[in-house]
């Protein structure tokens, strides 16, 4: 059976420390002095004075089963693998940047050239990020084939964060997520998971996956009638190719 | 009058037909590399690393195809740019009829067409896609190679992918119409070498043939 990859995050147990902010930046070599991070915590304080409510939210790439960003990638660079894991090819990136305005999570940045310049003095010239690429979660994909979790699941001292694959019943996403009953909420269309103490936490866990309505206008309708167009204008060719060949030899015979 | 149709007769320039052949070499390029955007199987044709090629060929062909065509056609051609701007904005009654019978004259060779100018109505319609076409594919792509805004991106790269292929498929029949077509074919020379066959130009251009004969008949008494 295939693989799907996931997360569920326990926003009960999570207590702000961005030791998973940390552990990511150091094992995926992210460029931390522009302000970029795989993935992040989020301090989010809402009402006012004295009913407030704060919320340590940690969010990152939701891995989506149908991604705009893979939808609207010229190149392939952007991709899915088969275990459901949303990968990034560096070389195949050219920088365009679509995929950024196409997530609809906020979960891409651009690591520039001067990123790159920067991260050969920091993590040495030998690090993972050589050209200039749009870069996000890729699940650490890396450590698991190597039988580890994720480095952020392997830092997290509350345990709030999960990792494990959603189609084995008994994985530790499935468990955890069972235990937690009515309390975890999975984004629809993704392979995230969050479990909060008031059920849904409306306004603060992420909304259910959908694409930008430019990506839908783009490669759901105008670019299939433009595919179309073309493929129409070498059909009616094709046949006045053969239409005009045939009246021509039959015309020539008649001669 | 007897040798009428022993002399080939001239149709264009050579800073024109250089004009032409830059815009169509640089046009191919760009659309084949383009292409590989949208398909990306065609990236097996430019080797492993195909989609990188493909994007440094088409940024590339970008200078020629924007800075080329236009210097050439106003600076070594401007009196027949001017011309030919100046038809292909122009419509009469023939080029309506034209319009109108086309769809069956590709399909019938013996169809009989009204009499047209120095380019026909199918050219016209070419030559006013293949402009506005252009125009849109060199600011959306130019913006593409300048803009560091995603957001912007999400306008331009859609335009510039849209309209590459509603291009690519006028640029396909202006294709097939001089090099597939058996009767249409005879206009090629004209834009290889400057020439076409007499028979060929009073049959397809009536209108701008008679002008060009009496021209020469006044200039010659």
């Amino acid at each position: 059976m295939t693989k799907r990859y996931g997360m569920v995050i326990d926003l009960t147990t999570c207590f702000g420390c961005q030791a998973c902010t940390a552990a990511c930046t150091t094992q995926n070599e992210t460029p931390y002095w522009d302000g970029q991070f795989r993935t992040k915590v989020e301090d989010v304080e809402r009402g006012s004075f004295p009913a407030v409510s704060r919320t340590f939210f940690p969010h990152m790439c939701m891995h989506c089963d149908e991604p705009a960003c893979v939808t609207v990638c010229p190149t392939g660079a952007s991709y899915k693998r088969e275990d459901g894991i949303v990968m990034i090819d560096y070389e195949k990136c050219l920088g365009c940047k679509a995929c950024m305005e196409a997530c609809p999570y906020n979960a891409r940045y651009f690591y520039d050239e001067k990123a790159v310049k920067t991260a050969g003095q920091i993590y040495g010239s030998s690090n993972q990020h050589q050209v200039p690429h749009v870069d996000k979660c890729l699940f650490c994909y890396d450590r698991l084939a190597e039988g580890m979790q994720p480095a952020c699941v392997a830092t997290c001292p509350g345990g709030a964060r999960i990792f494990g694959d959603w189609e084995e019943p008994n994985s530790p996403v499935n468990q955890a997520f069972k235990a937690a009953g009515n309390k975890a909420h999975r984004v629809k269309g993704t392979a995230i998971a969050y479990i909060s103490a008031t059920a849904g936490q409306s306004g603060v866990l992420p909304p259910d996956q959908a694409s930008p309505t430019w990506v839908k206008a783009w490669k759901g309708a105008a670019e299939p009638a433009a595919r179309a167009v073309l493929g129409t204008a070498v059909g009616v060719l094709a046949v006045a190719t053969v239409a005009n060949l045939s009246q021509k030899k039959k015309e020539e015979e008649h001669e | 009058m007897s040798n009428q149709f022993n002399q080939k007769v001239f149709r264009f320039g050579l800073g024109y037909r250089l004009a032409h052949w830059n815009n169509a070499l640089f046009f191919l390029t760009l659309l084949l590399t383009g292409l590989m955007f949208v398909f990306h199987g065609l990236t097996a044709l430019l080797g492993e690393n195909g989609v990188v090629w493909a994007n440094r060929i088409h940024r590339w062909s970008a200078y020629p195809y924007t800075f080329l065509t236009i210097p050439l056609l106003a600076l070594a051609a401007g009196k027949e740019s001017k011309e030919w701007l100046r038809t292909v904005f122009t419509w009469d009654q023939d080029d309506l009829q034209f319009v109108k019978m086309f769809p069956q004259a590709i399909m019938n060779r013996n169809a009989k067409l009204p009499p047209q100018g120095k380019f026909n109505a199918g050219e016209k319609i070419n030559s006013i896609l293949t402009i506005l076409g252009t125009v849109v594919m060199m600011i959306t792509g130019w913006i593409m190679v300048l803009s560091k805004n995603p957001a912007v991106m999400a306008w331009v790269l859609p335009i510039h992918d849209v309209v590459a292929m509603l291009l690519g498929a006028v640029i396909l029949g202006h294709m097939w119409l001089s090099l597939v077509h058996p009767d249409n074919k005879a206009a090629l020379p004209g834009m290889v070498n400057g020439y076409v066959d007499p028979k060929f130009a009073r049959h397809h251009y009536t209108k701008w043939y008679n002008a060009q004969r009496s021209a020469k008949e006044n200039a010659a008494d």
